[in-house]
């Protein structure tokens, strides 16, 4: 008579190495799992590994590919676009999820109360996550056009109008800002969560040391939280590195922004395997890019142990 | 307990069975014979289902087209119209046609080709035939010209040459247009300036624009544009230097004179102010503008006759492109053609539907419709100017005369990416952060490798 839980379990080994399961156990649980892993493995993982065959080829989608080797590779080193691809890449990322990060959890700290009609808000800043890239990218193209409304407002108040989107040395920030501005629900929904985490009791206790307001957030919120920050910090970057939507919504007729001043590392890919047919080389960018973020995502979460409470 | 997982095991396999139904209904619709609800562009492969007529001869050959002729004008019924057409006249041969919109199409065209679907016969404008001609995607249609003893001498020469590669013919013609000079009569009443004529030059022009760019409200933002900027290869075309030398392998527009072609388009915006900026543009379209009375001059092809006449307040006309700065007087011939794919399993029927579709049968009915202008020289001269009497623009026939001086933007590999590096260098110049001439330095080696390159 063998039940599950009648062996003490050995806290030193992981719970799922020590139970015995019964043979049919086992197979019903393949059988669940085994659709979804059907899909992952035919629609993500297959075109994944493809991609890797095909960025050693030269590739017009018209003639079958042609067997390359790295010379893809040794082009994106001497293409004298990347540089520019990457430095706005980096310049999106790197403005974009410290402006999310710190924002989202202000305004998280905001909407932690517990008073009525804070629904009403959570909704209201939920609402563009959800809302189509397109939509916001339309919407946002309206608002900081030469004649809109917000050079309108500005005008009234005396500054003199701005090019927003047009000119190359801004066209970058106004769409990270959009971008920001559109993925803050998200991380405020997680920010919160963590908020209503933090125990009480902890507060009591600095508030009895002698501690303000800023000692407490200082000293025990943001410790309590800081798993959740990780989270973000580390979702936002794969994110921004990727970004493609709101970019190509909102550069004119898709060649790139002004002067190639909005061309982000997604939307050089885009534009090498769909406008310029060479889908080795776009196949090639998106390995170098996936390699990019795999070793930024290890670095943090390698220095996650410096920072992070509960990790060290 | 038993109860309690039944009612479970119920409740999992009606959420399965629903999910298999919807996965059901959104299966391939018939690709009928009446406009009906285009599916997305993207990649899904239409199976055609065989729709037998109730009095089937004996052999039917079964032919796939896409096109996208007419989709975008909104006038999609005319392509229909011709598939029906087609059918009636070859019973033998059945068509499992779809309309698709511009946009997206040659992406479309290219998976279904990468995937080993392709269709036996599309439409492709200039660019596309060329690069897939290039890459052996189409067939070989002089070869099917020849068998089937058909005559060519009822299409306008150059719209055969741009269909060809390399001395092969690869598409026979559908439709082509010339870019003239659009304006707005009103704008111009309103100034009291005579209607542009065959006398302008490029100096009559722009002066004629200046006094037609006017800051209405005095808010110190221009209202209206006297001149819209064209597509740049314009520019290029009017200062005669061809734009790649030495059989299309070197970069020529490093040369002085086509430099300041393109540099007297760039002036437009930066030193004369009579053409909106990309800023400008970005924020309403010259089409747009156009449409609002805010433009008074726009270098436009027959393309956008059926859209302004629908326009309520909008009177306008048509002239003939002034010459460019150097004298010389150029402007584009588009066109578009359907072409045979090189895979297909039904050549001789695909060519069929080619010959119809392009011949005076089906260019009567889009000539009828408005689509652009027929190849077919009969049905253009006495079609085109029929289907338009009585309604703008009023000197249609201009088009026609256009093609006198209309030229073929040069089409070489890799255009797509080379011209969104002479854009760029162009954006930056109209920005005013470099000259023309140096910006077409800056790019002169990189375009020279895309020329060399596979």
């Amino acid at each position: 008579m063998q039940s599950t839980q009648a062996k003490a379990l050995d806290r030193t080994k992981p719970v799922y190495k020590q139970k015995k399961y019964n043979r049919s156990e086992v197979i019903w649980g393949y059988l669940f799992i085994a659709p979804s892993l059907i899909i992952l493995l035919v629609f993500n993982f297959y075109p994944v590994l493809s991609g890797l065959g095909i960025s050693l080829t030269s590739w017009n989608m018209l003639s079958d590919p042609k067997f390359i080797g790295l010379d893809n590779y040794s082009r994106m080193i001497s293409d004298p676009i990347v540089p520019k691809i990457a430095w706005n890449t980096v310049y999106y990322t790197f403005l974009s999820v410290p402006l999310n990060v710190i924002f989202s959890l202000g305004l998280a700290m905001a909407l932690n109360q517990r008073i009525r009609g804070i629904s009403i808000f959570r909704t209201a800043y939920y609402l563009p996550v959800v809302s189509a890239s397109v939509a916001v990218s339309m919407i946002w193209m309206w608002i900081l056009a030469e004649n809109g409304i917000l050079n309108y407002a500005l005008n009234s108040i005396g500054i003199s109008p701005v090019s927003w989107l047009g000119d190359p040395k801004i066209a970058l920030t106004s769409i990270t800002l959009v971008n920001v501005w559109k993925n803050l629900g998200f991380n405020i929904l997680i920010f919160l969560a963590a908020l209503q985490d933090v125990p009480p009791e902890l507060k009591d206790a600095a508030k009895v040391d002698g501690a303000n307001n800023v000692g407490i957030f200082k000293h025990v919120t943001l410790p309590m939280i800081s798993p959740a920050i990780l989270f973000t910090t580390m979702m936002g970057i794969i994110g921004s590195f990727q970004a493609f939507d709101l970019v190509y919504n909102m550069t004119f007729r898709h060649e790139g922004g002004p002067a190639r001043s909005t061309s982000v590392i997604g939307f050089y890919i885009w534009q090498n395997a769909f406008r310029y047919s060479k889908m080795g080389y776009a196949a090639a960018l998106a390995y170098a890019l996936f390699i990019l973020i795999m070793i930024l995502t290890l670095l943090q979460w390698r220095a996650r142990r410096y920072w992070v409470f509960g990790e060290e | 307990m038993k109860r309690k997982s039944l009612s479970l095991v119920m409740i999992s396999l009606l959420v399965a069975l629903s999910m298999l139904l919807s996965a059901c209904s959104t299966a391939a619709n018939a690709p009928a014979n009446q406009p009906a609800e285009q599916p997305a562009a993207s990649g899904d492969v239409q199976q055609p289902t065989a729709e037998q007529p109730a009095e089937a001869p004996a052999e039917v050959v079964e032919i796939n087209v896409i096109s996208f002729l007419t989709y975008d004008e909104n006038i999609e019924g005319a392509e229909y119209k011709i598939v029906e057409a087609f059918e009636a006249a070859h019973p033998e041969i059945k068509v499992n046609f779809q309309l698709l919109p511009y946009a997206d199409y040659y992406n479309s065209l290219r998976t279904w080709i990468a995937g080993g679907t392709a269709p036996d016969v599309a439409s492709l404008d200039i660019a596309m035939l060329q690069e897939m001609a290039l890459s052996g995607a189409l067939a070989d249609m002089d070869g099917l010209v020849a068998e089937d003893n058909y005559d060519l001498s009822i299409y306008y020469p150059n719209t055969l040459t741009m269909f060809s590669n390399g001395g092969t013919l690869y598409g026979l013609p559908a439709s082509f247009s010339t870019v003239v000079l659009f304006y707005n009569k009103a704008l111009f009443d309103e100034a009291g300036i005579a209607y542009p004529d065959d006398s302008y030059t490029w100096d009559k022009m722009l002066e004629v624009a200046k006094q037609l760019t006017l800051d209405k409200d005095g808010d110190g933002v221009t209202d209206q544009w006297g001149l819209a900027r064209a597509w740049w290869p314009l520019y290029v075309l009017q200062s005669g230097v061809p734009m790649f030398a030495d059989d299309m392998t070197k970069f020529n527009l490093t040369d002085p004179a086509a430099s300041a072609g393109l540099q007297a388009m760039v002036d437009l915006t930066n030193v004369q102010k009579v053409a909106p900026s990309v800023a400008d543009l970005t924020a309403q379209s010259d089409w747009d503008m156009f449409m609002q009375n805010r433009l008074a001059m726009f270098p436009l092809g027959p393309w956008g006759v059926n859209p302004f006449q629908a326009v309520e307040n909008l009177e306008w006309d048509v002239a003939n492109m002034p010459p460019g700065p150097s004298g010389t007087q150029a402007t584009f011939l588009f066109g578009n053609a359907y072409g045979v794919l090189a895979d297909s399993k039904q050549k001789e029927a695909a060519f069929e539907f080619v010959k119809f579709a392009t011949g005076p049968e089906g260019g009567l009915i889009r000539q009828q419709a408005g689509y652009e202008i027929s190849p077919v020289q009969e049905i253009a001269e006495s079609e085109y100017l029929k289907t338009l009497e009585g309604k703008e623009p009023e000197h249609a026939k201009i088009f026609l005369d256009a093609t006198s001086y209309a030229q073929t933007v040069p089409v070489v590999k890799h255009w797509t990416e080379i011209s969104d590096l002479i854009s760029a260098e162009l954006d930056s110049a109209l920005l005013g952060n470099q000259t023309v001439a140096e910006g077409m330095q800056n790019i002169e080696q990189q375009v020279n490798d895309l020329l060399m390159q596979d």
